[in-house]
């Protein structure tokens, strides 16, 4: 059976560890999508003017203005997966450091007879991690991506609205 | 049987902590290591463990040690090598996972004999029961060669003497054990071989029989090995007392 437990360092509270890890992805992802909203919909609003039509505020498309483009608006989206990233750098440092905490227990690990078994249990979880740091960052750059090509307004985009990233194939050239 | 030759150890900006220092010890002696502290004694058994680096060689039945023997070594240490926030019992099953030789009845009979408790974390242990369980480890982990450093450092007498008594009932003709200590009276009932270093080199190797047969005690071994000057004290109070004599 899998066990939290069995991939942390002997008697380190491998359970908590584990759903901060989560909960640290989650929340990295999470505040990473609303930093974008944040700055979306500020680009957004500048499509728009407001005019004042029998007494009502109205808001209108601007005619020809183009919404910024999409690398512009990713500024500090990654920040928290990239802080979570370090956190588990860190981690590899903490989990390694555990053994000559109350004792030297690293001398135990590195007896034993199985090679990897120090290391599959400082390492595992800090790399699994940063491998789920990456993969959600591209998640969450997709999503961004799918928001900013399914909310803006038609004929807002601009040319090359993409930059260097590989979302063209979503098109928005003049969508 | 386990052959050290020629080994060196220099630390880093020190002096040699081991000078070419060669050593067998064969299937089921008990050796006792002494010398001073900075003699060497703990680099030695860390040397033998592969712990640290070291230049000469160390071999195990004609094997390098390596992690395809490295079983059959133990290590009992001083500084403590369990998992302090593990039970007793949760220590148990790591090893018996590691080492499919541990000797899971010797385990509970010494847990049993010292009265420590299975359940409880170990960092929840005094001092002397934390070094209890040290030893125990090393003892039930299935080793042929089981080596203890400064295991007692913090027990008492009766606890010290309890566990040379066990220690004897229960070793196997096969195991052997290197101990080093500072406890020299205490082991020297226990130990079959007194190994000494001073300053980094073997200076003395002799069996307890040999030291029995010549009427020596261990201790005189040990003083006449280090050209123990026995008038050192006296000669030392008698000089300090002159000098404050002298300038009263």
């Amino acid at each position: 059976m899998w066990m939290f437990e069995d991939y942390y360092p002997l008697g380190f509270p491998g359970q908590n560890a584990f759903r901060l890890t989560l909960g640290g992805l989650g929340a990295a992802f999470g505040l990473g999508f609303l930093r974008f909203l944040s700055t979306y919909h500020a680009a957004r609003g500048e499509l728009y003017q407001t005019e004042l039509v029998n007494n009502r505020v109205v808001r209108t498309l601007i005619d020809g203005a183009m919404i910024a483009p999409f690398p512009t608006l990713l500024d500090g989206v990654s920040l928290f997966l990239v802080l979570v990233a370090l956190c588990l750098v860190g981690a590899i440092f903490l989990h390694y450091s555990w053994h000559w905490m109350g004792g030297r227990s690293i001398y135990r690990m590195r007896l034993l007879p199985h090679r990897r078994e120090l290391w599959r249990r400082v390492l595992t979880i800090p790399l699994a991690g940063l491998a789920a740091c990456v993969i959600l960052w591209g998640l969450l750059l997709l999503l961004c991506a799918l928001y900013y090509r399914f909310a803006t307004p038609e004929g807002h985009l601009p040319i090359n609205c993409w930059g260097t990233l590989p979302f063209t194939w979503m098109g928005g050239y003049h969508a | 049987m386990l052959e050290l030759k020629q080994v060196r150890k220099k630390y880093m900006g020190s002096t040699l902590a081991l000078d070419d220092v060669s050593l067998t010890i064969c299937p089921g002696e008990i050796v006792g290591l002494f010398g001073e502290n900075g003699a060497g004694k703990t680099t030695l058994l860390k040397c033998v463990l592969g712990l640290i680096p070291f230049q000469g060689e160390i071999t195990l039945d004609g094997a390098p040690v390596s992690r395809t023997n490295i079983a059959r070594l133990s290590f009992a240490t001083c500084e403590h090598s369990f998992f302090p926030n593990l039970t007793a019992g949760e220590h148990k099953r790591f090893l018996m996972d590691q080492f499919p030789t541990f000797r899971e009845k010797r385990f509970h009979a010494l847990l049993d004999f010292f009265e420590l408790p299975a359940h409880k974390a170990i960092r929840s242990f005094s001092t002397g029961q934390k070094n209890q369980f040290e030893v125990i480890l090393a003892l039930s982990q299935g080793a042929d060669y089981i080596l203890m450093d400064e295991p007692f450092a913090g027990n008492d007498i009766f606890n010290r003497e309890d566990f040379y008594k066990v220690l004897l009932g229960i070793l196997e003709p096969s195991e052997t054990i290197l101990l080093s200590t500072h406890l020299l009276e205490e082991v020297q009932h226990f130990i079959s071989r007194a190994v000494l270093l001073r300053k980094g080199q073997l200076v003395g190797d002799a069996s307890t029989l040999d030291l029995e047969e010549q009427g020596k005690s261990l201790m005189d071994y040990v003083k006449e090995t280090y050209h123990y000057q026995a008038d050192r004290v006296s000669k030392a109070l008698d000089e300090l007392t002159g000098k404050e004599e002298g300038s009263s």
